[in-house]
């Protein structure tokens, strides 16, 4: 059971950040483009900004998830390692469970945030594209990123009990 | 309470949090969000969350990064750096010292195009440290030199400290970058001749090779042409206001790709390998960015840096033992912890100090990121120390530690050199406009 939902959720990060991944080909590429067509043709490839910055959006909410797995975030281990055993744990499940607590809201607000957006039907600058969908990409991030804090939560309470 | 002193507990609590291994960004965010929120309303707080992370996910401006470490990681994965390493070698070799001082120049060349200066430690350690144990070079000596070289990464441009540090003071990166390139050589000449005075004392430490011919050294400079070009194409295009630096990055990235494909070192593998490494990069810098955003705007609702660099300027000190304190500050901090992260936290605090007390803002720029480097070469939280441990299994941390000393040494050299010539610095980006 344990196992399935840690697969389950890997699984959902991992998709995700090659999202992200493609994201910075495409941003790579348009960026490109817009250079040479403005340097070549005299003419600058309408509206890159506005894609390439939603596209921002989507490399980075998108690979907040898969970073946790393979514990990218950085954090400072100097002093929680030198802590005996039962208390490192504990407190490495209280932070881990705040942070669980803390992209929950997030994950909520960015889609109360979302919704606005559609609501008051928030387009790009330049080419009018709907913010919708990718607002609603940092939720998508957060609620994974969450899951993935959870999954590590339940690892760290199930090795626990085995001891 | 009053806001300076809600501003002051929430600096503790952070910290607090982050000494009890909660990441870097998420301390940030938590403080932050209930600092605001204590400061103006729940309803204010939460919307910064939700406005914080969508506007600075899709600022335009901070493109620059993942594009830029994109550039970095395919250099990584192509081979690049085992090139760039030839040519060094070929020409640096019969000096005293000659594999450590080829290091510490493949290590400048490979910091043109990476951004990172743990990716650059990372890189040339994996190519330079077995030439040197090969040659039986003294494993601190040989260790201590690629942990140091690896700093320069930062310094000479691109550099993603200076991006960051240009984006949260909203200077231009283009000034910053072109301020970085003399001092990164300063840097260089002073890693070089450290070594070299070393190895005349004690020849014992690491030998020189055998000189090659000339014809050789031209053949070798093929390898590296195609980056230095590339180099040339971005930094400059950059400077000429020709590109903006996102632009300048997504033309470097795929710069880097085209000559990867048409040199044949770049396989599917490696590609994806660099787009894996690019989006986990950039993900850990753009959060501890957006939460920073949210920090600020606590730090800033609180009136506390604005109220430390006023009292700080009514102690009347010379502007010196400011930024002398200011230095160990830096100094210390980046020994602790990630200095690019604590680069994020602490700027908003002593960059007013700073320009209240009449230094230029580039220039600080650039002796910041000298101090960080300091910071993550030095124990106990080195972490080009760490990654050159990752791939020196057999030396212990001791041992690297015990080498980089002489090449902290040489910094320090460098930093009041800085100091005291500020116009070393100054000069190139002054000429741009």
């Amino acid at each position: 059971m344990m196992f399935s939902i840690e697969k389950i959720t890997n699984a959902v990060a991992r998709w995700l950040n090659w999202l992200s991944a493609i994201a910075i080909v495409a941003v790579m590429l348009i960026v490109c483009i817009n250079v040479l067509s403005r340097s070549i043709f005299g003419i600058p490839l309408k509206g890159t900004v506005d894609i390439v910055s939603q596209l921002g959006v989507i490399i980075i909410a998108c690979a907040l998830a898969y970073t946790q797995v393979l514990k990218g975030h950085i954090r400072i281990t100097l002093f929680i390692d030198r802590v005996p055993n039962p208390y490192r744990t504990a407190v490495n499940c209280i932070v881990d469970i705040i942070g669980i607590i803390m992209f929950a809201v997030m994950s909520w607000q960015t889609f109360l945030f979302a919704k606005n957006t559609y609501r008051v039907g928030e387009l790009s600058e330049v080419l009018k594209i709907p913010l919708t969908p990718f607002a609603g990409f940092v939720t998508v991030g957060s609620a994974v990123l969450t899951l993935v804090l959870f999954v590590d939560l339940l690892k760290l309470t199930v090795k626990e009990f085995k001891k | 309470m009053s806001p300076e002193l809600a501003g002051a507990c929430g600096i503790i609590i952070m910290v607090l949090l982050m000494i009890l291994g909660m990441p870097i960004a998420f301390s940030m965010i938590l403080v932050g969000f209930m600092g605001f929120s204590y400061l103006t309303s729940l309803d204010g707080g939460l919307f910064l969350l939700s406005d914080s992370f969508y506007y600075q996910f899709s600022s335009y401006t901070m493109l620059v990064i993942p594009l830029f470490v994109f550039m970095g990681e395919i250099a990584f994965h192509s081979g690049i750096s085992k090139r760039i390493y030839k040519t060094a070698h070929a020409w640096l070799g019969f000096i005293p010292g000659g594999l450590a001082v080829a290091t510490i120049g493949a290590c400048a060349g490979f910091a043109a195009i990476c951004g990172s200066s743990t990716a650059t430690a990372a890189t040339m350690g994996t190519v330079g440290l077995p030439e040197m144990r090969k040659h039986n070079y003294d494993p601190a000596f040989a260790t201590g030199t690629v942990a140091a070289g690896g700093t320069l990464g930062i310094l000479i441009p691109p550099s993603i400290v200076l991006i960051i540090y240009g984006i949260q003071t909203e200077l231009s990166i283009g000034k910053l970058f072109i301020a970085g390139i003399v001092p990164g050589l300063l840097l260089s000449g002073l890693f070089t001749a450290m070594i070299i005075a070393m190895c005349l004392l004690k020849p014992s430490l690491g030998s020189p090779i055998p000189g090659t011919g000339f014809k050789e050294k031209i053949k070798a400079l093929s390898g590296t042409i195609e980056m230095l070009l590339l180099f040339i194409l971005v930094i400059g295009g950059l400077l000429k206001g020709f590109f903006t630096p996102t632009e300048a990055a997504g033309i470097g990235a795929a710069g880097a790709i085209v000559i990867g494909v048409v040199k044949r070192s770049l396989s599917i593998k490696g590609f994806k390998k660099a787009l894996q490494g690019t989006t986990r990069t950039s993900s850990m810098v753009l959060i501890i960015l957006a939460s920073a955003m949210i920090f600020s705007k606590f730090l800033t609702a609180s009136g506390l840096p604005q109220g430390l660099a006023e009292w700080v300027g009514s102690l009347n000190a010379s502007p010196y033992i400011i930024l002398l304190c200011i230095m160990g500050i830096y100094l210390a901090g980046g020994c602790i912890m990630d200095p690019l992260s604590f680069l994020i936290i602490t700027i908003d605090i002593f960059f007013p100090m700073i320009t209240k007390a009449g230094f230029d803002p580039i220039w600080f720029g650039v002796i910041i990121v000298i101090l960080l480097e300091a910071g993550s070469i030095t124990p106990p939280v080195g972490l080009n120390v760490y990654v050159i441990k990752g791939i020196a299994h057999d030396v212990d941390l001791h041992t690297i530690f015990k080498g980089i000393f002489p090449f902290l040494g040489a910094m320090l050299i460098g930093l009041l050199v800085l100091i005291l010539f500020p116009d070393i610095v100054l000069f190139l980006p002054g000429l741009v406009k």
